[in-house]
């Protein structure tokens, strides 16, 4: 019996483990929230180690270890909230650790996305809006509905590629170049007056905000593997924006 | 005071709008919105006061985190969730155009004062949020205190 328990919460600890780094949450998060559900099932001590693409935990008062692969990463904050709040009422003692289970379960399967229509009339908000609130000086209102379709058009297929090829930068890299062929045509066309400021405001969508933030906590917080390995990804993300506007520029500019 | 409004409005549905594409829930989209508008007015305020770029995104970005601190205590959930959001505001899009455009028509050389400019704004939000994990460490660590 007592080995059957022990065995099924190793199971959960990696399952928790797993869906928080592949859902965005910072690596001590993850370790934390692992910790104290540990504790709160009567293990004295978890030695957890989390890198991005892996998790290994092992229990040793009783001999347990579990290792689990990361293949993939995309950022879904429903989910990590989902876990907090499972992880809070276990600890809190509101609910037993079957229901835990059965929850962490349901957070695998059943929590939504935002449908992507919606994510791409947020796109569209954030590049026309963007575009306004950096450069008040140049950026015109008549700029706000194309630049607004030209940000949209470009995280759409930043998100399907990354959704279906699961090419991270490749996917950047082709959805500012895109983003960059459609500014210069719209110029040619005369559709758009401010050329920098649609151009400022369509990428911003693909900036990857919480990478970046994820990083900067993940270094503070003494993970340095893991802090130094999202930086990286930030940065090259941004290398690769800037290369597929760049591109453009040369050529068409 | 009409810029005002603009300044604003667009300030809190950018962060609201980055917030969708996070996924972040429904529950918290509006306090992403309003840590966004905070941390945009103290940036415009210090820029309007001439102190810098780095000075004004140090303070936009302490103030992020120590509205996403009192929200996220508020709402018991991870900080991430409104961090991130309010944060797009100051990621120097502009300076980092700047930086691909120089470096593409005037040379690298040209090219890369910009981009160190851009990695000097991204350290002055570095160091803001961790200045703002840094007080609430603190502040937690008092609250136990007093409390024993």
């Amino acid at each position: 019996m007592a080995e059957n328990k022990y065995g099924e919460l190793t199971k959960t600890l990696l399952k928790i483990g797993q869906i928080m780094i592949e859902s965005g949450a910072e690596t001590s998060r993850a370790e934390d929230t692992m910790k104290r559900i540990a504790i709160k099932a009567g293990i004295r001590k978890l030695d957890v180690y989390t890198t991005l693409t892996g998790i290994v935990i092992g229990i040793n008062e009783v001999d347990r270890t579990g290792v689990v692969q990361i293949y993939r990463r995309a950022t879904n904050m429903e989910k990590v909230v989902a876990i907090n709040d499972l992880s809070r009422q276990f600890t809190e003692g509101k609910i037993t650790f079957d229901q835990l289970k059965a929850g962490v379960q349901n957070v695998d399967h059943y929590v939504p996305d935002f449908q992507w229509w919606l994510k791409a009339v947020a796109a569209f908000i954030i590049s026309g809006g963007l575009m306004m609130l950096f450069s008040p000086s140049t950026a015109n209102w008549e700029d706000f509905i194309p630049a607004g379709c030209i940000g949209t058009i470009g995280f759409l297929i930043s998100f399907f590629l990354h959704r279906f090829y699961q090419m991270q930068f490749i996917s950047d890299f082709v959805a500012s170049m895109v983003i960059g062929f459609l500014a210069v045509t719209a110029l040619k066309l005369h559709l758009i007056i401010s050329f920098q400021g649609v151009i400022i405001g369509s990428v911003m969508p693909l900036v990857p905000g919480i990478i970046i933030m994820n990083g900067l906590r993940d270094m503070i917080s003494g993970h340095l593997l893991a802090g130094f390995a999202r930086s990286i990804e930030a940065v090259l993300t941004f290398v690769f924006i800037g290369a597929g506007v760049g591109l453009v520029l040369r050529f068409f500019g | 005071m009409k810029l005002f409004i603009i300044n604003v409005v667009l300030s809190y549905l950018g962060s609201l709008s980055f917030g969708i594409i996070n996924n972040v829930p429904h529950r918290l989209l509006n306090c992403a919105g309003i840590t966004g508008i905070f941390g945009w007015l103290v940036y415009l305020a210090c820029k309007g006061m001439h102190l810098g770029s780095f000075v004004s995104n140090f303070m936009g970005s302490l103030v992020i985190g120590l509205l996403s601190y009192v929200f996220a205590r508020y709402k018991k959930v991870p900080i991430l969730n409104f961090n991130v959001s309010a944060l797009i505001c100051l990621v120097p899009g502009a300076l980092f155009y700047e930086g691909i455009y120089d470096t593409v028509f005037k040379g690298v050389a040209v090219g890369m004062n910009i981009v160190v400019k851009v990695m000097i704004v991204i350290l002055a939000l570095a160091v803001g949020t961790m200045l703002s994990q840094l007080i609430d460490e603190a502040l937690k660590r008092l609250g136990k205190k007093i409390k024993s």
